[in-house]
């Protein structure tokens, strides 16, 4: 299972309701998001990440940091009061061009498009801190994983990955459970939406 | 919503020379958890 599915929908959402996607507040939907709430949303979640670490004494420089999943950039633009300089990445085109829309700090913060299995477009030991939340969930098993080891490759020898995964049962590539994870999520799940009326 | 096995989680940051220092249980929903690893190199 690939990241061509999460693209097309994350593609069509950046046009569409990039913040509805991003954070689902159904009062919200059809752009009635209010940018001012939106990035607060992310300064308040990046505020209990910090004191988190702090009250766990988990420290690293405060230089390079990366936003996985960046969306619009609601963490992104929170991080940025905290470090030298922060990417947001994320598998959308579309996200992207939203997120540059409210750069509120180009010269600490630049957002790319990633929409390979990998992170090859940062180099080894790149960042001291990697934050990712509400953005595994929508990856694909196989795909999420090898993101994970690449959070360590292009981490520092003193930097922290910080990132959320939903948790379910084990399902190993090649297994019959992998197949029917398959046929349930790609197939039966896009029919069932297109017969409610929502993205696929 | 896709899901991992914490058991795969903690396999891959293994793999990948790391090593998880804290686990924080993030769910809200009831159809499944919801984990934040915070990980280092090893």
């Amino acid at each position: 299972m690939g990241l061509e599915h999460v693209k097309q929908v994350f593609e069509q959402y950046g046009k569409s309701d990039p913040m509805y996607a991003v954070l689902t507040d159904h009062a919200r939907r059809g752009g009635k998001w209010d940018p001012a709430d939106f990035f607060a949303h992310g300064r308040e979640e990046i505020t209990r990440v910090t004191q988190y670490l702090h009250d766990n004494q988990l420290t690293f420089p405060a230089d390079q940091a990366l936003d996985f999943g960046c969306g619009v950039g609601r963490l992104t633009q929170a991080l940025y009061a905290h470090f030298s300089h922060v990417t947001g990445v994320d598998i959308s085109s579309t996200m992207v061009a939203a997120a540059q829309q409210h750069n509120a700090a180009p010269d600490k913060v630049n957002y790319v498009m990633n929409d390979q299995p990998h992170l090859q477009l940062f180099a080894d030991r790149s960042f001291d801190f990697v934050y990712s939340n509400i953005t595994l969930q929508h990856v694909p098993p196989a795909p999420a994983l090898r993101y994970i080891g690449e959070f360590l490759r292009i981490l520092r020898p003193d930097g922290l990955a910080l990132f959320q995964v939903r948790i379910g049962p084990r399902i190993d590539e090649g297994s019959l459970s992998a197949w029917w994870y398959r046929v349930r999520r790609e197939h039966l799940r896009r029919v069932w939406q297109r017969l409610r009326g929502r993205i696929p | 919503m896709h899901f991992v096995a914490r058991s795969q989680v903690e396999e891959v940051v293994a793999a990948a020379g790391g090593r998880i220092v804290d686990v924080v249980d993030m769910s809200r929903l009831q159809d499944g958890g919801s984990l934040r690893f915070a990980v280092r190199r090893a």
